[in-house]
């Protein structure tokens, strides 16, 4: 199945099954009506005849020649041959991630937090440092042959258990040698407990690095208060800011969540650009009915727009000659992941999970006090593999919606946990994170080809 | 009448033809009774998706040849593929090498230093592959190595059991001479690649 759409007087078509993107000029974009995929001998004549009015039957000719040249060389209205791939031999991977739910605590009441302002709703805890070593024992068992370990220290605020995640650090690392494993570690902090200690520790440990802030500081005050409900933006963004500062080439992200409050969000984009973050994320906040905030189908068309708005800001950037990396527009189109990566999407309740701070184990950080996806406990010694089952289930191909669709091999049936959320079902789609999804996917094509 | 016309000469060539094929076995199978086809595989660090380095270690300067022309052909399409772009329709991505370009390289290899692999052996083994990446490969100065890099779909475990099984079965039912594939590292080794 092909996508056609048009960005900054520029004619894309994605061709999703091969993954070929193609610019067209008009006359192809419009020939492309006509076609399904099925030609035939009288294919040619009839869209010569459907098109006459606006160009000539050369030219017609001429166009329609190349596309079919395209899809006999499969690269539109491709095959889709990898149907096969995805069965739960292929799919079932060792456990290579974990989400480290060092505490269930906040020191912020940030109004949209989905894990009910840092203890999902369990009581507020934090995580022993005996828990959290068996957190590493199990990965490192589950892992298989798997080198490369990633274990991301979240909250609540991971930093309210500093401590933990200093001596889990150094016993993962007192471990690497023996079981020929690399930790990589990753750490999402608001920074409000940020000091020079925990700056360089982070520099010196993290492989990555989130910094939450919502951009301007009339958006970031609204949402991301103390417990006090004071605004937080003069409190963080001088330690980010050092931070990064000390942070050298390593990987940081500045992340931030948008609401119905600022679907104008490019501007909170830029104000953090302006601020010295060269690389941003920028989520919606997407809870349904949980939250006011929220972004729901009524603000759909405003945040469209406001995605090709950015784009186009940010092609205006990089094509000015600065830097700056938007990771939501970052996309690999000449690679990208392995097909069975792409089949299996983001790999929750099968290669990754989280552990609470008592040591129950869940598919996803997301879902955390929710019994159902409950697959064990890291003290009691129990993982249910069974478990993994219907995640490994939950490929493109299995879900109705996703099969036939052009941005399936992009999104990978999106994220599970959403899904639950406000379908009912993991292997239902969010209708409004596909619409906001698709858009997302035609920007990066159109950013990684003008920039 | 001489003998050999009363045997038809029909029957004189069979024979002939005949004893001719016995002399390419044996001088076939001498010849390749050492040649060993070894297929290395190392981690690739920094490699996220399976991309690995595989040497190829070709025993005799014949089969590097072979290897070449074939990489030398596959090459020359593509340059011919780049300088006949589309005037309407233009594609933006487009991968070093794809999946039939790689299926050609290895029937061309094969056929030349295995004679008469099956084709759909091959074919299998290369719908495991995503894309072959050469720009990099390069020969080993002084040796009879050649490097060449590969980007694969599916789970480096998986490469080991599905691929090289299917090699190996492919070779033992179907090749005239002797020929063995060899892994040099476990498998143990082998799957971090699969991140």
């Amino acid at each position: 199945m092909i996508h056609k759409y048009r960005f900054r007087n520029t004619n894309f078509v994605i061709d999703g099954n091969s993954g070929a993107i193609h610019i067209v000029d008009d006359i192809s974009y419009d020939i492309l009506d006509y076609l399904d995929g099925n030609f035939f001998d009288y294919t040619e004549e009839y869209i010569v005849k459907k098109l006459s009015d606006k160009y000539s039957r050369e030219k017609i000719k001429e166009a329609y020649g190349e596309i079919f040249k395209m899809y006999k060389s499969g690269k539109l209205f491709s095959e889709d041959i990898h149907e096969s791939l995805a069965t739960e031999e292929n799919l079932n991977s060792p456990i290579k991630s974990v989400c480290l739910n060092v505490a269930h605590d906040c020191n912020m009441q940030c109004k949209y937090c989905f894990a009910s302002k840092g203890d999902f709703g369990c009581g507020r805890e934090l995580m022993a440092l005996e828990t959290a070593k068996k957190a590493v024992d199990f990965v490192i068992k589950n892992s298989g042959g798997i080198h490369n370990l990633e274990m991301d220290f979240f909250g609540g605020e991971p930093l309210m258990n500093f401590e933990v995640v200093k001596e889990t650090v150094k016993y993962a690392r007192s471990l690497e040698k023996k079981y020929n494993k690399n930790f990589r570690f990753t750490i999402t902090t608001n920074g409000i407990l940020l000091d020079d200690e925990k700056i360089d520790f982070i520099n010196s440990e993290m492989f990555d690095v989130v910094l939450s802030l919502d951009g301007r500081k009339e958006i970031n005050d609204k949402y991301r208060v103390t417990r006090g409900g004071v605004g937080t933006y003069d409190m963080v963004v001088p330690k980010f800011q050092k931070l990064v500062a000390a942070r050298g080439d390593k990987s940081y992200y500045a992340r931030g969540t948008y609401t119905k409050d600022n679907i104008n969000f490019s501007d909170d984009v830029l104000h953090m650009y302006s601020l010295g973050f060269k690389h941003i994320s920028m989520e919606p906040a997407l809870c349904g009915d949980k939250f006011e905030s929220s972004i729901n189908e009524k603000y759909l068309d405003g945040v469209l727009k406001e995605q090709e708005n950015l784009c186009n800001k940010l092609i205006d950037i990089k094509l000015s000659g600065k830097n700056i990396d938007f990771f939501n527009f970052n996309i690999d189109i000449n690679e990208g992941p392995c097909i069975l990566k792409r089949l299996k999407g983001c790999g929750c309740g099968n290669d990754y999970v989280a552990v609470t701070p008592n040591g129950d184990i869940y598919s996803c950080h997301q879902v955390v006090g929710e019994e159902k996806f409950k697959m064990g406990n890291i003290n009691e010694n129990t993982f249910d593999a069974k478990l993994k089952k219907p995640f490994l289930s939950m490929t493109i191909y299995h879900k109705e919606k996703c099969r036939d669709c052009w941005a399936k091999f992009y999104c990978s049936g999106g994220c599970a946990a959403k899904n639950h959320f406000n379908c009912g079902n993991i292997m239902n789609s969010y209708d409004l994170a596909c619409k906001m999804q698709k858009k997302k996917i035609e920007c990066s094509v159109a950013y990684q080809y003008f920039v | 009448m001489s003998k050999f016309k009363k045997l038809g000469v029909d029957t004189v060539v069979k024979v002939r033809n005949f004893l001719f094929m016995l002399f390419v076995v044996f001088v076939g199978a001498c010849f390749c009774k050492n040649s060993v086809y070894a297929v290395r595989v190392f981690e690739d660090a920094g490699s996220s998706c399976g991309s690995s380095k595989i040497v190829m270690g070709f025993e005799t300067k014949h089969e590097l040849s072979y290897f070449y022309s074939a990489l030398n052909r596959v090459k020359t399409i593509l340059k011919e593929r780049g300088e006949k772009q589309p005037k309407n329709v233009q594609q933006i991505n487009s991968y070093d090498f794809t999946v039939s370009d790689f299926a050609e390289l290895f029937r061309i290899h094969l056929s030349g230093c295995l004679r008469g692999s099956g084709d759909a052996s091959i074919m299998e083994i290369c719908k495991a592959f995503s894309r072959i990446v050469l720009k990099d490969s390069q020969s080993v100065p002084g040796t009879n190595f050649a490097v060449i890099y590969l980007k694969y779909d599916l789970f480096l475990e998986n490469f080991e059991k599905t691929i090289l099984n299917c090699v190996r079965e492919s070779l033992g039912e179907n090749q005239f001479f002797p020929v063995e594939f060899v892994l040099d590292l476990p498998v143990n080794q082998l799957s971090p690649v699969r991140e």
